[in-house]
């Protein structure tokens, strides 16, 4: 682990309150982003984004230190955004709906981009949740293999299977939609 | 090489993960393969496509609120945390909390009790004689003080003259 992480960790544990407020600052926007692309809704990447810090905070004594902080805070996002998924999922709300009117969102020129956009977001979505934060740490965050293993507690060469299979099903999927077009 | 073997490989390839004579055998199909070639073009313009979907950017006032909030809640734990430790007590000690418990549910149960059963008026034949003596000699004392008590308004000061003159002539 980096030598600032053990700096912060022994600081929150001493209950320093701008240690808690460091950690928010350095990790709040990625975990943030995360949930939002696995959950598609800004309300809920918020809750889940509070409530991982909330739990890392709470379980400061718990953590044995032998992933980085970063690795942790990602993985109980993960998971909170698996457990979300699953229960959004078994009440048969399937993908749920497309909210990217964003205002500050870049502009897209480009219609047939957009809707190409679109058809990719939706095939995201339904894409197992495994598959999915896989294929969102890999790409988005640009993680490692051997990381989102961590992450995903789960072993590398699963990782990398759950990657190239998204991957190829998200490629036929606008493969055929720009056929159709 | 064959095609699919070379299309298995293409993600690997792309990561950088293909190196040595693999890496060498894969290019040299794709330079004589158009299918694969295109293939790979197409996976590249995908992994494009996903890094390019959007995600909000929100304003530094929303990351001010986030992190007030934040510290509200660190601050004071939300119920059901409180709810989850105090079951969780349960569940580490639980002979204790067991105990604990059985004595709330006795000391609640002896205090109703208390509180609402009366105890019973003594039966007048446990008076002993000389109890039940002093009571007759007091008895006219007793009758008037029933009296008195059970007045309430003004008006009834008429019954007390009306039953105090025939004393008055008696005692005369």
């Amino acid at each position: 682990m980096k030598e600032a992480d053990l700096a912060l960790i022994a600081r929150l544990r001493q209950g320093d309150q701008s240690a808690f407020d460091t950690l928010v600052r350095q990790h709040q926007k990625a975990l943030f982003r995360l949930a939002y692309r696995m959950t598609r809704n800004a309300d809920d990447a918020k809750d889940i984004s509070q409530e991982a810090f909330l739990r890392a905070y709470r379980g400061l004594e718990a953590f044995d230190g032998r992933s980085s902080l970063s690795t942790w805070l990602y993985r109980i996002t993960v998971n909170l955004c698996l457990s979300h998924l699953k229960q959004h999922r078994a009440a048969g709300e399937g993908a749920m709906p497309e909210n990217y009117a964003d205002p500050s969102a870049r502009p897209l020129e480009d219609l047939q981009e957009r809707e190409r956009l679109r058809a990719l977001s939706e095939a995201v979505a339904a894409l197992p949740p495994q598959q999915q934060a896989t294929l969102l740490l890999r790409v988005h965050h640009g993680l490692p293999y051997r990381e989102i293993a961590e992450i995903m507690e789960s072993p590398e060469g699963t990782v990398r299977v759950n990657y190239f299979h998204a991957v190829a099903k998200l490629r036929t999927q606008l493969k055929d939609l720009r056929d159709d077009v | 090489m064959e095609c699919d073997a070379c299309r298995s490989k293409l993600l690997e390839y792309l990561d950088g993960d293909l190196t040595g004579p693999a890496q060498g055998e894969l290019e040299a199909h794709l330079t004589q393969c158009p299918g694969c070639r295109e293939e790979l073009q197409g996976i590249q313009d995908t992994l494009s496509l996903i890094a390019r979907m959007p995600a909000p950017e929100p304003p530094e006032a929303f990351w001010q609120q986030y992190l007030r909030e934040l510290r509200q809640k660190v601050a004071a734990p939300s119920w059901p945390a409180r709810l989850q430790q105090w079951l969780a007590g349960f569940t580490r000690r639980p002979i204790p909390a067991l105990a604990v418990g059985i004595a709330l549910v006795l000391v609640v149960f002896l205090t109703w009790n208390t509180l609402t059963v009366q105890p019973p008026a003594p039966p007048v034949a446990s008076l002993d004689l000389t109890e039940q003596l002093a009571l007759s000699q007091d008895l006219d004392l007793l009758q008037e003080m029933d009296l008195l008590e059970s007045l309430e308004l003004l008006e009834d000061w008429d019954v007390i003259e009306s039953r105090d003159i025939p004393d008055r002539q008696r005692a005369a």
